[in-house]
């Protein structure tokens, strides 16, 4: 989505065709862009990629028709079996030798595009089917369209079934405000992810024996900055292409590095992961309404180590999902950041939270637990001299353009000022002018970046 | 009624619009657009990163800029082990056949490594790697030259020699580095070459203003350096040579016949142009106003601006580049075959180190054992 041929040919072409469609047309006209789109980013899955999309939409179609409770359940049941088989297959046994140290390599295949994605919402689509909070359109399109949707096949965000809606009639006001939310996400991707993944790259890749205390701080905040514009500029370019289709797309970051506390954190990030777990995982094992805390414990701990291993097949996910058990229950169980009053200590305890946060992303990062350790180790612990270096101060005098915006986009900035000035019509309308211009120009100037060779694949493409 | 005028209609604008969108990428106008586009946004990119003084953009290739915008290249640390191996094998081939040989030891863009690391904060072992190999090539008794020597002997500003945009060395600092080689085989090999060949004094120039970009300059964006001269350079005394072609077949000429014009002439897309410095071709030749001498270089890039000069003093000159030789290529066989006299080994120092890593295009440069 970030290639010069996708946003100046693919994009405009589908649009024109879809705009000029008619109404009963539209979705099907949708489905053969999201088709075509899958196609050209992942040819090899195409046909696994109908098939799949075949058979969750013919059992969500024959759970909603069930005659029977247990007829209904099986149908699920064998739904999820299929879709997380195929994605244990191809990301799992793939790289099994992530988990079992020693072991040789069974088969080297490439993931199909999104695949974790898309076992998530044909899971929640059929299990949404089986509660009856998902009532069928007559259309079964309109199921494929969900699974399918070419803006978030990708990298979510991880829809639901009955969030899939159209905004009504499409009108300028929704494309122009829709292509104004890609060209932010777009901008968000390439500029500043992009661009500091080259720090981040050139630091994860050193040993960590060879670098300086400020080597190491410098590449875990780059990380964390990366991670995040990349993520949630893909979700800004879905969102945005979603709205110039006319479909709605729910929101998948908030703010997230200004969260008060670990827990709020994961409601601020990739938030419909959180929410999927919470609703397909958490709740049906009994949630935090359990006889016993142990119980809510257990409850956490098996959402954790799901998301840990969710977002990868070697053990460093697993202990990075772990991490986050440990400090949530621990939030849970304490109730700490609520009864956390002093404005001060409520500022250190949200910069502790950022810490652990972004050694988490350490972890994340690493190739292995190991690695991460060392790597963490060295961001506290230096022999003398070695505080900063040379090579530090080069990256920062690089890349401290990109390092300072990224920061400064972390925080709600525009809106709040788009709020401040908002009573004052002409000051509004030069800020308005100035925001639109800006993004004009970083779009340009990201495109420069994608001519010039840097694109690389979404971080989340991969999970 | 309406209704079904209306569908047609739409159908008929959406067959229109697919049929425009084939046509424009199967015309090839898709191509241009796009090649347009993509190179104008490089140079705004240029422009952007030289405004903000990224001189690292491009570390990830091992490329930064410094502040004259003189691109310059990290080269990791090397044993030298397989080059050592590979260099006394090859000598001791050639001694065996009663073939002479030198190694030239020829400077990247940069002739101190410290330097590299104040400037950017990050190793480069590019001359302490050629330190290296020349100490233990010498210690086995083989003949070497390091013009790095030269180099800091005569003063010259490293920086003079190289284009800015490009790896290569010019055309008249291939010139001065030919007479280093004559008189190294005149010191090594017993030769008797005039050196009074090789004056400065006794060529022409012809200097083209911003006329092209070098390979480097191609990733960094023509805005990001500017555009780079070019100076041509030919003996200004009588030459006749005799060139031996591929096919074995023979033809007169003189030394313009080096020299590759077509080069010079530019497109409108200066990012599609061929390098300048490849204008000078490397040819097998013999010079008839020479008596004496045959000798191969094996060589890189660089000598495209020294086998032809250096052939002004030589019988008889050819050159081998062993990465650009297809697979069934027989290097010792090939020497053999023409029966040299002289072998020179004349590697710009960012070969060194080029075997470890099998994706490097330059892998097969100390394989002197096919």
């Amino acid at each position: 989505m970030t290639t010069i041929p996708f946003i100046f040919l693919f994009l405009p072409l589908s649009l024109a065709i879809y705009y000029l469609s008619g109404e009963k047309a539209k979705e099907y006209v949708l489905l053969a862009v999201s088709l075509a789109f899958y196609s050209l980013c992942s040819l090899e899955y195409l046909v696994l990629f109908i098939l799949e999309i075949i058979i969750t939409v013919t059992l969500g179609r024959m759970i909603n028709k069930r005659k029977s409770k247990p007829a209904g359940k099986a149908l699920l049941i064998t739904g999820i079996v299929i879709n997380v088989g195929l994605l244990a297959f191809y990301k799992y046994c793939n790289s099994v030798t992530g988990f079992l140290p020693g072991a040789g390599e069974i088969q080297s295949i490439a993931l199909p595009l999104g695949i974790s994605f898309f076992t998530f919402k044909a899971i929640s689509y059929l299990a949404d089917v089986y509660k009856g909070t998902a009532v069928l359109t007559a259309n079964p399109v309109h199921d494929a369209l969900y699974l399918s949707f070419f803006p978030q096949v990708q990298a979510g965000p991880i829809t639901r079934y009955s969030g899939m809606e159209r905004f009504g009639k499409i009108n300028g006001r929704l494309i122009t405000d829709g292509l104004f939310r890609f060209l932010i996400g777009f901008s968000k991707k390439v500029l500043i992810s992009n661009v500091l993944s080259k720090v981040t790259v050139e630091i994860f890749a050193a040993s960590p024996a060879d670098f300086s205390v400020s080597y190491a701080w410098l590449g875990s905040i780059c990380f964390s900055l990366q991670l995040l514009f990349d993520f949630a500029g893909y979700s800004d370019m879905a969102i945005g292409i979603s709205q110039m289709f006319g479909y709605r797309c729910i929101e998948n970051f908030d703010y997230p590095y200004m969260t008060e506390s670990v827990s709020r954190f994961w409601r601020r990030w990739h938030i419909s992961l959180g929410a999927w777990f919470r609703d397909y995982i958490y709740i049906p094992l009994g949630g935090s309404r359990t006889k016993t805390k142990c119980r809510t414990l257990f409850n956490l701990l098996v959402v954790w180590v799901l998301t840990g291993i969710w977002h990868g097949s070697s053990w460093n996910f697993v202990v990075w999902g772990l991490g986050y058990f440990v400090v949530i229950a621990f939030e849970r169980l304490t109730g700490l950041p609520d009864r956390l009053k002093h404005k001060w200590v409520k500022v250190i305890y949200r910069i502790l939270s950022l810490l652990f946060i972004n050694l988490q992303w350490v972890l994340f990062n690493s190739k292995d637990i190991m690695s991460g350790l060392r790597f963490i180790k060295r961001m506290f612990i230096c022999a003398p001299n070695e505080l900063a270096d040379l090579r530090t101060l080069f990256l920062i005098r690089n890349y401290g353009i990109f390092i300072f915006a990224a920061v400064v986009l972390c925080f709600p900035l525009v809106p709040w000022l788009d709020k401040k000035l908002k009573n004052s019509r002409t000051v509004h309308s030069v800020f308005k002018a100035v925001i639109v211009s800006l993004v004009l120009f970083s779009f340009v100037w990201a495109l420069s970046f994608v001519a010039a060779g840097l694109n690389n694949p979404f971080a989340y493409g991969n999970f | 009624m309406k209704k079904i005028s209306n569908s047609i209609v739409r159908l008929l604008a959406i067959v229109l619009l697919l049929l425009s969108g084939t046509l424009f990428i199967t015309g090839g106008l898709y191509k241009r657009v796009f090649e347009y586009l993509g190179y104008r946004l490089i140079d705004f990119n240029g422009n952007m990163s030289k405004f903000l003084h990224m001189q690292g953009y491009n570390s990830d290739i091992g490329l930064y800029s410094t502040d004259e915008n003189y691109y310059v290249t990290i080269s990791g640390k090397t044993s030298t082990d397989y080059e050592v191996q590979q260099t006394l094998a090859f000598r001791d081939f050639l001694a065996d056949n009663n073939i002479q040989m030198i190694y030239v030891n020829e400077p990247t863009k940069y002739v101190d490594d410290f330097q590299f690391r104040e400037a950017f904060g990050v190793e480069s072992y590019c001359n302490r790697n050629s330190d290296l190999l020349l100490e233990r090539l010498e210690q086995a008794g083989i003949n070497t030259i390091d013009i790095r020597e030269n180099i800091a002997e005569e003063g010259i500003d490293i920086t003079e020699m190289f284009y800015k945009t490009d790896h290569h060395w010019t055309t008249p600092a291939g010139l001065w580095a030919s007479r280093i080689m004559a008189e190294g085989l005149n010191q090594y090999c017993g030769y008797d070459i005039d050196l009074s060949l090789f004056d400065k004094d006794r060529y022409e120039y012809k200097t083209y203003s911003s006329c092209w970009l070098g390979e480097q300059g191609k990733k960094m964006g023509v805005t990001y350096s500017g555009l780079e001269d070019y100076t041509k350079t030919w003996p200004s005394f009588e030459t006749d040579y005799t060139f031996i072609n591929k096919d074995g077949t023979e033809s007169n000429g003189d030394f313009s016949d080096f020299i590759n014009e077509s080069a010079y002439y530019t497109s409108d897309n200066i990012y599609l142009d061929g390098s300048w410095h490849y204008s000078y071709r490397l040819l097998h030749c013999i010079n008839n106003n020479v008596e004496n001498g045959k000798v191969l270089i094996v060589c890189d890039s660089y000598a495209h601006v020294t086998e032809c000069f250096l052939s002004l003093g030589v019988h008889e000159t050819d050159a081998v580049i062993l990465r650009d030789q297809d697979d069934d290529f027989r290097l010792r066989d090939y020497i053999l075959q023409n029966g040299y006299d002289t072998v020179i080994v004349a590697y710009s120092e960012n070969m060194i180190g080029a075997h470890d890593d099998p994706e490097n295009p330059n892998y097969r440069m100390f394989a002197f054992d096919r």
